[in-house]
């Protein structure tokens, strides 16, 4: 394995670690909530919408 | 965009219609109540798209619960373009309450007579055009479930949108029409909307109403002080809700002609004389919550293999007389001979007797067993390594030198030496073969000692799948150094299947549930608990935020707006994370697994069974403490409609189980990702941050945070008492407040580090990774099982929190509910693991326990004096 590409591996766990920190970050400020439990379930889903329906604003 | 709102009573097939002309994948359950806030979906077949709103079910339009007032604020404050309202008519005239409420706003009004279907089926039929003559608004028969007359319905209500419409009132006729009319004109004066709708509201009595036209109460008294009624006297709403109810007995009720007049139990009513036994309803309900955890997670789905069906006597022979030889005279580590002539080797753990290992020899390429190695000179070798333990140069006896050996399978070796280089085994040279060697058919189904469950079945064959992914990413970085395929095989891979694995034991669970649900059974649980909730201050209707529970706290929690009293909604929110969702599934899945392989201890499928009864006992005894001390409260009596018996919408259950898995996997693709590649580099990082191999991994960050935490847990048995790999226990703990499944996540990707049984660089399964875990530290069954009981008690993941936090009414409210759980877990947790350490602990709680009641007792009977005193 080269070099290049163990710094890859740590360069994409890296990206990974932060992406998902940021992604729940923002999803939290728009008010969505970071549940994963599935929407067909949630009452609160249209919540998510209404955040959804914002950021396409 | 035009805005149509669909308004109607719980269980009339609001959201069936919904997603019908949406498309969307709304959860539509057979229980009064599923929809508590709107959701809205665009329809796109009129001449312009439609927003639809499906707002929740109520029956009147009066602010009695939460969502009546959800309902009624958005008809009345967002003005929607149409009202469509979905009357259910196989029950006709009270669905018609609420009809005669929604005309009398100044807003278009369609009539859905859904469930069409049905009545049909009964023989019965109904005159649409005489009700909509009479209700004059369109009337369109339809049935939400088979999609049919919903275009016609939308065209209908699209036409009505385009014209407005002033709010009539079947009140008009009735004794109440002169008073209604005055308030009316008030209204009206005032610049007031809807003054129809206000004017019978504040005639009702509305408190709603009351609070917002308090200058026209005075005028409005004065109105009301020249009627009299010898019946209801000055009660209004009873007034008004019997003129209508009369109204639609007389005028609309007509409408429909039924087959036979004749009173007969219908199959719903004869099927709910059993299941809703007053005696045998709750065993019942037991016995079917039994069988869905016995389908999903048995290894022994008829109890084949603890009937001794599959057993057989284990047969040896000597090698010297070739005499049989019985089990109870095998000695450890001597040789015997099989059935089939190959040399076996007594395996005995301590003085028990394991089973006959077969001899291991290597082979040639012809597949020659070779009993000894020889030099190139022709002398048989004993020591097969030279002084750096390299090994030799091996030929056969014929001066042939081997470049490759074999196992009895065939499959390319290289030979395994002790420490005095003498030949011990045969190890396989790729991962890929020896992960392969090991799956047959009865890794799948085990039909050589049992039947496997459904759900088992489908379990063994995403582990073997994902297991052998793993074996392939491992030969692939064979190559690369170590720590960079400890990071992707053990971290990323063992802690990413280690939890994906149980994906088609979490699906087939929820599709037993939302067969259950959608059948219209859980209604009836609810109705059979409502006895037993209520007297622990619970009414039944708390019972569906709970049941939702087993799925996902979240939508559970948010379900209890259900329950218009604050005390009983803050209790049913504590106890919610008890009830176990499925983020808990690979916890209790994988150490029951883990103690039935290693402990060879009860059957996983009971365990599981057990621990979700336990969640939903200490849920039981929580509720009774809390309504007895701090959140004492009248119970709100439970009134709900039964729905009728119906088979469960296949595709509704598919949309459901593709939604929850979509969710899952990724879920599983990121925070549980990410969480695993955090947890692998500080477990394999100092805190000078030097690089630590497996071996170290003691000396890591992880370990020393561990560490720390360690003897908080020491009463609950995976504290300090477990040694040096014990903190891997609270890490797995203290990583699960994230996301629940992170606990086997945790194990996954740090048991393949400790490599006490098991090879490195192996990504192992859940179970697998749980029995690692249980060899390296010496944990007991108590103190597994009170760990299950602490994850399942214990604070849920961040969302719940955070859900719990936005529901609860104050901060005080929500720190207390942290409180409780951290307190409920340590007690639930401590007191299994010492009883079932040391069975005479037992007095000790039962003591503490009946002092807590006699204070309780005390204490309330305390209050009562004071209160009545106060009085």
């Amino acid at each position: 394995m080269s070099v290049f590409l163990q710094v890859l591996l740590i360069v994409a766990c890296v990206a990974i670690v932060v992406g998902v920190v940021i992604s729940r970050i923002i999803a939290w400020k728009k008010g969505k909530p970071p549940c994963d439990c599935g929407c067909s379930e949630c009452p609160g889903c249209s919540a998510c919408k209404r955040a959804k329906e914002k950021e396409k604003q | 965009m035009k805005r149509f709102a669909l308004a109607g009573n719980p269980n009339c097939g609001k959201t069936t219609l919904f997603n019908a002309l949406t498309g969307s994948t709304a959860h539509v359950g057979n229980w009064p109540g599923v929809t508590v806030d709107k959701k809205t979906g665009t329809y796109k077949k009129c001449p312009e798209p439609v927003e639809i709103v499906d707002l929740p079910g109520i029956y009147s339009l009066s602010p009695y619960t939460p969502e009546e007032v959800i309902a009624r604020n958005y008809i009345l404050d967002e003005k929607p373009d149409c009202i469509i309202n979905i009357v259910d008519a196989t029950n006709l005239e009270r669905n018609l309450y609420l009809t005669t409420q929604v005309m009398e706003i100044d807003v278009p009004v369609v009539i859905a007579l859904n469930m069409m279907d049905e009545v049909e089926k009964l023989g019965n039929t109904i005159d649409e055009k005489l009700l909509e003559e009479r209700l004059n608004v369109p009337v369109v028969k339809t049935s939400a479930l088979k999609e049919s007359g919903l275009d016609d319905l939308m065209k209908r209500a699209y036409a009505a949108s385009t014209k407005p419409r002033e709010g009539t009132s079947v009140l008009e006729s009735s004794a109440l029409s002169h008073l209604i009319g005055d308030v009316k004109i008030a209204l009206k004066g005032q610049g007031v909307a809807n003054p129809l709708f206000h004017a019978v509201k504040l005639v009702e009595n509305d408190s709603i109403e009351t609070e917002m036209h308090k200058e026209t109460l005075p005028m409005i008294e004065e109105f009301k002080a020249t009627f009299e009624d010898d019946v209801f006297g000055d009660d209004f709403e009873a007034l008004v809700a019997d003129a209508r109810y009369k109204y639609i007995s007389k005028y609309f009720a007509p409408v429909m002609t039924k087959k036979q007049e004749k009173f007969s139990m219908t199959k719903s009513d004869k099927i709910d004389r059993v299941l809703t036994h007053k005696v045998w309803g709750i065993p019942i309900f037991l016995v079917i919550l039994f069988l869905v955890f016995h389908l999903t997670f048995s290894e022994d789905l008829l109890y084949l293999g603890a009937a001794g069906v599959f057993d057989k006597p284990v047969v040896a022979y000597s090698t010297v007389t070739g005499e049989e030889i019985a089990e109870e005279d095998f000695t450890s580590g001597a040789i015997y001979l099989d059935e089939d002539g190959n040399e076996v080797e007594a395996v005995f753990y301590g003085d028990e007797f394991v089973e006959l290992a077969p001899v291991p020899y290597a082979y040639d390429k012809e597949g020659n067993k070779i009993t000894a190695f020889y030099d190139a000179e022709g002398n048989e070798l004993t020591v097969l390594a030279d002084d750096e333990g390299e090994l030799l140069d091996l030929y056969d006896a014929e001066g042939n030198k081997y470049e490759t050996f074999y196992n009895a399978d065939g499959y390319e070796c290289t030979l395994a030496l002790n420490e005095e280089g003498e030949f011990e085994d045969v190890e396989f040279v790729s991962e890929i073969d020896a992960f392969c060697s090991e799956i047959t058919v009865n890794t799948f189904f085990g039909y050589e000692e049992s039947v496997y469950s459904p759900g088992v079945i489908l379990f063994n064959a995403l582990d073997t799948f994902t297991g052998l992914l793993s074996a392939c990413m491992s030969e692939a970085m064979a190559s690369a150094p170590a720590w960079a395929s400890g990071l992707v095989v053990d971290g990323i891979l063992g802690g990413l299947f280690s939890v994906l694995s149980f994906l088609p034991q979490i699906l087939l669970l929820f599709l037993f549930f939302s067969l259950l649900e959608d059948s219209g059974y859980m209604a009836r649980v609810a109705f059979i608990l409502d006895r037993i909730f209520r007297r622990f201050g619970l009414s039944g209707r708390a019972f569906m935020p709970m049941i939702m529970g087993f799925g996902c706290s979240i939508p559970a929690m948010t379900n209890t707006r259900t329950l218009a009293d604050d005390k009983e909604r803050t209790a049913t929110i504590r106890v919610i994370p008890f009830f176990s969702c499925s983020a808990k599934l690979p916890i209790l899945t994988a150490i029951a697994g883990g103690i039935v392989q290693f402990f060879g201890v009860g059957n996983a499928d009971l365990i599981t069974y057990a621990m979700y009864l336990l969640g939903i006992v200490v849920a039981i005894l929580a509720v009774i403490l809390m309504r007895s001390t701090t959140m004492k409260g009248e119970v709100p009596p439970f009134i709900m409609e039964l729905p009728t018996y119906h088979l469960p919408q296949f595709k509704a259950l598919m949309i459901h189980l593709f939604d929850k898995a979509k969710h899952f996997i990724k879920k599983a693709f990121t925070i549980i990702l990410a969480s695993t590649i955090v947890i692998w580099f500080i477990s394999h990082f100092s805190w000078n941050w030097h690089y630590l191999e497996d071996s170290e991994m003691n000396l890591s960050i992880l370990a020393g945070l561990g560490g720390l935490l360690q003897p908080i847990f020491t009463p609950l048995g995976f504290g300090s008492q477990l040694g040096e790999y014990g903190w891997v226990f609270v890490v797995a703990a203290v990583t699960g407040l994230i996301a629940k499944e992170n606990v086997i996540a945790t194990f996954g990707t740090l048991a393949a580090c400790i490599t006490a049984g098991f090879a490195a660089n192996e990504a192992l399964g859940g179970v697998d990774s749980v029995v690692q875990m249980i060899t390296a530290t010496g944990i007991t069954v108590p103190a597994l099982i009170a760990f299950i009981a602490f994850n399942m008690t214990t604070i849920p993941c961040f969302a719940a929190v955070a859900t719990a936090k936005a529901e609860l009414p104050n901060k005080k409210s929500f720190k207390m509910t942290l409180l409780f759980w951290v307190a409920t877990s340590y007690i639930v947790a401590s007191m299994i693991y010492l009883i079932g350490s040391w069975w005479w602990t037992a007095f000790i709680f039962a003591a503490v326990i009946a002092v807590v009641i006699a204070f309780i007792v005390l204490y309330n009977k305390r209050d009562a004096k004071g209160k009545a005193k106060a009085a």
